[in-house]
């Protein structure tokens, strides 16, 4: 093999950098090689693999016939031989969506996440399978639902979604409404795929289609991954259900039985890691669906219309920010935000929607400073209630806005987008207190607060007897 | 010919999967404790399976073959050893130090080179024995060996990995597991195929069960360790047959298995005279359902009644091939029969019925000659007829063709497992390296020289080098192979090298140490050397060794030297004994013995027993002789 300058180094020594670089150099073999090596400890056959860049630079991978991987003390090899090189192209069989005039189109948009994914073993990340094709090639499910179209909007992770993207987004949402589409499904990563929700329920008002959004818990480069589940439960929604809200479509239960649709304003992620993560708060969800079925759970949601027409009201002021209240909180935190030009504040108050004393004075001098305070609270599930103690009364009576049953996130989603609106502290409170979809609702019913407890009887005979 | 010659002229090579349970407190990725139940679940979830690519980019054979089968996964649940990781609700936590360190002991123990750093793998398996979709799997050590008849038999690699669920039952599309198992830390031993006939096969599994055995560290008892054996014949290929529980059913099962595919390339062989291959069996499929309303057959009959569809294949020149004998009591219909059971879901037998051979399923001579017709047959083809729900049955067929097509190719690589008697049954395609993949959950671990020469410091000594050792020392073979696996070999091995006394006198006097645990035997060795180096000087008879090991054995009586004290031997000579002879003497002047022999035992048995066994019975014979 020739020398080879740097600049191919990363091209031919996949990941490999110091110790481990130089050993492969001097052994003159390379990623992809089929080598047989000798070490100081015995003999070992299989394919030189990419090494992760995070990793040490210590050890050589192989991947042996018989299909692990093992690290070799780089150091350690006596002699190695090339006796074969076997480049990996790793993809999903593509193959052409089939199209059927008679079933409804729907598109998806792409934002990143691992709805439809691949690995690449030289990082270990998962990367996103996108076009029709692959997506036929993963989930053929699909064709028997709709005709699907795709569009990448980005590839980031949801951590990296933002106000910037909410709006891309929203515009693109409008671009499909008025093309006619049966239905939107956007693909996102989980971790704040409710952030969107909040955001795409008032920037896009009034839509005559589902737009439904979906991600999943488990990659989808894992047998047991509820990506095809979530996908084909969503792509169905938007072809076929008359929701025409936008929502969050995910797991029911944390078997594979049937999704539940979430109104975007009221769902948040509950739990790191389960498949059934996602949770209306303070009410019930809208529907249960499964592929090929819908059985609604409220009855007052917005019916699809034959209309192309939406409010596409895209804005966003992002001096805001949520303040998670907790004991002991200093006044510099809030003075910190007005220093720095915040604008709006949201508070994650305790109990009713309370701070201590201290934070009276800055909260005072913030707005003051025109900023707008709203207080929701961090228990989630109930309504904010200032009137009950004197203290509540205090900080209203220092301009903080009481924001009901408003959920901390959608009310920072929905500040950031009044205040894109307007500063003026009455219209933005009217934006504020006035309900676009349903994210502060007039009552909670009985059993919008749900949080079951295992180990009590009762619990247990249900959990018992059901398949969960 | 020895039967053993044989196997070698048939080119017979075995190599052994030995699954062994680790002793450890907790699983190897969660932190649930390693225990089994069996009383009522708490709760149970219900999942599927799909498939995925690799990480080269190909869908698996096993893979495929199981989303197929799509079965409805039913996991059962306790609350106290089953957390969100089984349910795959949450990512491994870091690897199980202890099961970890376990592992590399014996992988050294097994002279494996052990790997510089670990690399977690995820084996895809979709029979939903686990409910990620695959199986958590590092290789620890590669290129190892254990010695076997003067030559070496070589150990491809060792695995540590997680146990997969235990199946409950398997009916139609609903299977179920309990996840008590799941993720118990596992040793997988991976030998070459170097066993060459049915007898290596089995010796070679019990010898390294038995090293894992008594290395002390690894789970012993029912479940705790399954074998699965590789068995390939010259000419035809690598079948694996699953979950033997006991080494020695692998000597039969590879045998059959042996015949069983000296059988298949019987068929091959003939299959090509005819001419029969990928080209010219063309399978024609037909729906009888409504064609034979009128024969009087309990299939027919129940099939109208349920709504199911009867449909047969003709596989083209195959006639007389249905019949052909594969195993013992098996026929090559059986081998289709499998398959359809396995991938279509068709699992209540007889779920063929084969012209080949009358009577079929219940099937006249009479009624196969209207089906032959039917379907165009030539006096050189074969039918076979499915029924049951229409999906399942079209899956069947596609089966059984796919099945026939390999049988012009010889031996199929299959998974099967072991139904009894030897014999086997088709369980799924044998799963290629294609489904292995990085498990991008968990990084790799490095396995320092520093690590690894602390953990060779704790080794214990191979249980073939014990056995060599003891055996050099005049013990059986028998009592040698029993006591190396045994709670008390650390203490037999000591007793062994430290005292004069006879191995077998040894294990005599351990087995009845048999409730105790490590602590106790070991904390005490010096105490039993006493014990027995205080027999052979005889100042404790034999009687006195066993009481007390039998005491000590119950835990009970206190410390091992108070009761060797209380054993010491009683003079025999000393006035108490004096005085009980005479008193038994005149005890016993009036009763009627048989024989002056028999008054005598009687005596020395009373004197015995009034000092415990502490006198030497020789002595005190010879004093009471003296005077009778």
């Amino acid at each position: 093999m020739t020398k080879n300058n740097s600049a191919d180094d990363s091209a031919v020594y996949k990941g490999y950098k110091g110790t481990a670089l130089a050993r492969l150099k001097e052994l003159g073999v390379r990623v992809w090689s089929d080598v047989e090596i000798t070490t100081e400890k015995g003999n070992f056959k299989g394919v030189i693999l990419p090494r992760s860049e995070s990793a040490d630079d210590l050890h050589i991978v192989l991947k042996m016939h018989n299909g692990y991987n093992i690290g070799i003390l780089a150091d350690s090899i006596r002699t190695a031989k090339e006796i074969g090189y076997k480049e990996a192209h790793y993809k999903i069989p593509e193959q052409e969506f089939p199209r059927d005039p008679e079933k409804p189109e729907v598109t998806l948009l792409g934002t990143g996440g691992t709805i439809a994914s691949r690995l690449d073993y030289r990082t270990g990340a998962v990367i996103p399978a996108f076009t029709p094709g692959e997506l036929y090639g993963a989930v053929p499910e699909l064709a028997d639902i709709c005709n699907l179209d795709t569009k990448k909007l980005f590839g980031i992770f949801s951590e990296n979604m933002g106000p910037e993207q909410w709006i891309t987004l929203a515009k693109a949402i409008g671009v499909e409404i008025e093309k006619g589409v049966s239905g939107i499904v956007i693909g996102h990563g989980t971790d704040t795929m409710h952030h969107t929700a909040a955001a795409l329920s008032f920037m896009v008002q009034k839509t005559p289609v589902p737009i439904v959004m979906v991600g999943s818990q488990r990659s989808s480069d894992r047998p047991s991954s509820d990506a095809a589940f979530n996908l084909r439960c969503a792509v169905w929604t938007a072809a076929h259900s008359d929701l025409a809200e936008v929502t969050v479509c995910m797991f029911g239960p944390t078997s594979d039985k049937y999704n539940l649709l979430h109104q975007g304003t009221r769902v948040r992620k509950m739990h790191s890691s389960y498949r059934s993560t996602f949770r209306t708060i303070g009410d019930v969800p809208l529907a249960m669906v499964e592929p090929g079925k819908m059985t609604p759970i409220r009855s007052d949601y917005n019916r699809r219309r034959p209309d192309k027409s939406a409010t596409i009201d895209p804005s966003f002021d992002d001096r805001v920010a949520i303040v998670y209240y907790y004991p002991n909180m200093k006044p510099d935190i809030i003075e910190s935000l007005v220093d720095n030009g915040y604008k709006g504040i949201v508070i994650a108050g305790t109990g009713l929607g309370h701070v201590n004393k201290p934070l009276y004075e800055p909260l005072r001098k913030a707005v003051e400073a025109g900023a707008h305070v709203y207080m929701t609270v961090q228990t989630l599930w109930g309504y904010v209630q200032m009137f009950v103690y004197d203290t509540g009364r205090d900080l209203m009576d220092l301009g903080v806005v009481p924001a009901a049953n408003m959920l901390p996130e959608v009310a920072y989603v929905k500040l950031g987008w009044a205040l894109g609106h307007t500063h003026d502290r009455e219209k933005v409170k009217e934006m504020m207190l006035t309900p676009i979809a349903n994210e502060i609702t007039e009552r909670e019913p009985f059993d919008g607060y749900l949080i079951m407890q295992g180990g009590v009887p009762e619990v247990e005979e249900f959990i018992g007897k059901l398949k969960l | 010919m020895t039967n053993n010659d044989k196997y070698r002229q048939l080119g017979f090579k075995c190599g052994l999967e030995i699954h062994q349970q680790l002793l450890t407190e907790k699983k190897l990725f969660c932190r649930c404790p390693a225990y089994y139940r069996n009383d009522r679940p708490d709760g149970q979830i219900v999942r599927h399976m799909r498939p995925t690519l690799s990480e080269l980019g190909e869908y698996d054979g096993t893979a495929l073959m199981e989303f197929k089968t799509k079965k409805n996964i039913t996991y059962q649940l306790y609350r106290e050893n089953s957390c969100t990781y089984e349910l795959d609700d949450t990512p491994p936590f870091p690897i199980n130090r202890q099961a970890l360190e376990i592992a590399l002991k014996l992988a050294m123990l097994l002279n494996c080179a052990v790997v510089d750093e670990l690399h977690v793998s995820r084996k895809q398996y979709l029979d939903g024995s686990i409910p990620t979709g695959f199986q958590r799997t590092a290789i620890v050590g590669v290129d190892g060996w254990v010695p076997y008849k003067g030559r070496k038999i070589h150990i491809t690699h060792l695995c540590l990995e997680e146990d997969a669920c235990r199946e409950v039952s398997d009916i139609g599309h609903e299977i179920i597991f309990r996840t008590d198992r799941l993720s118990m830390p596992l040793l997988e031993v991976i030998t070459a195929p170097d066993m060459l006939d049915p007898t290596e096969a089995m010796e070679v599994n019990a010898l390294i069960g038995m090293i894992l055995k008594a290395s002390g560290l690894v789970r012993r008892g029912i479940g705790s360790v399954r074998q699965d054996v590789n068995v390939s014949i010259a000419g035809g290929d690598r079948v694996e047959i699953k979950g033997t529980p006991h080494s020695w059913m692998s000597g039969e099962l590879t045998a059959i298995e042996a015949e069983r595919q000296a059988a298949l390339l019987g068929i091959k062989e003939t299959l090509r005279l005819r001419g029969i291959n990928d080209k010219t069996l063309h399978g024609e499929k037909f729906d009888l359902t409504d064609s034979f309303a009128d024969l009087k057959n309990p299939i027919i009959e129940e099939s109208r009644v349920n709504g199911w569809k009867i449909k047969g294949i003709k596989l083209d020149g195959f006639a007389g091939i249905m019949s052909r004998p594969v195993q013992p009591g098996k026929f090559f219909a059986d081998e289709l029969a499998g398959r359809v059971r396995v991938i279509a879901c068709l699992d209540r037998m007889p779920n063929i019925a084969v012209s080949d051979i009358p009577q079929s399923a219940g099937f006249t001579v009479e009624s196969w000659l209207r089906i032959r017709k039917q379907c165009g047959c030539k006096h050189t083809d074969a039918v076979v007829l499915t029924w049951g729900a229409e999906d399942d049955v079209n899956t069947a067929l596609s089966e059984i063709k796919i099945r026939a097509i390999e049988a012009t190719r010889g031996v199929p690589q299959e998974t099967r497992q072991s139904i009894g008697s030897g014999v086997t049954d088709f369980e799924r395609i044998l799963p290629g390296a294609d489904r292995m993949y990085p498990d991008t959950d968990s990084p790799p671990v490095k396995i320092t020289a520093e690590w690894l020469d602390r953990l060779r410091a704790e080794l214990p000594e191979p249980a073939y080098k014990l056995i060599d050792k003891w055996e050099k020392k005049g013990a059986s073979t028998d009592i040698a192979e029993k006591a190396v696996v045994s709670p008390q070999a650390a203490l037999f091995d000591r007793l062994v090298n430290d005292t004069e006394t006879n191995p077998g006198l040894i294990w005599s006097g351990l087995k009845k140490l048999s409730g105790s645990d490590h602590l106790f035997l070991n904390g005490n060795a010096q105490h039993f050397i006493t014990l027995f180096k205080t027999y052979e000087a005889k100042k404790i008879t034999r009687d006195s060794l066993f009481d007390i090991l039998e005491q000590a054995g119950r835990g009970g009586n206190g410390s091992i030297p108070d009761m060797i004290e209380n054993h010491a031997l009683v003079d025999i000579d000393s006035p108490e004994v004096t005085a009980l002879i005479a008193e038994f003497k005149s005890e016993t002047a009036d009763m009627i013995f048989r024989s002056d022999d028999d008054r005598i035992n009687y005596i020395c048995g009373r004197i015995k027993a009034s000092f415990g066994g502490r006198v030497d019975g020789a002595g005190v014979r010879g004093r009471v002789v003296d005077g009778v």
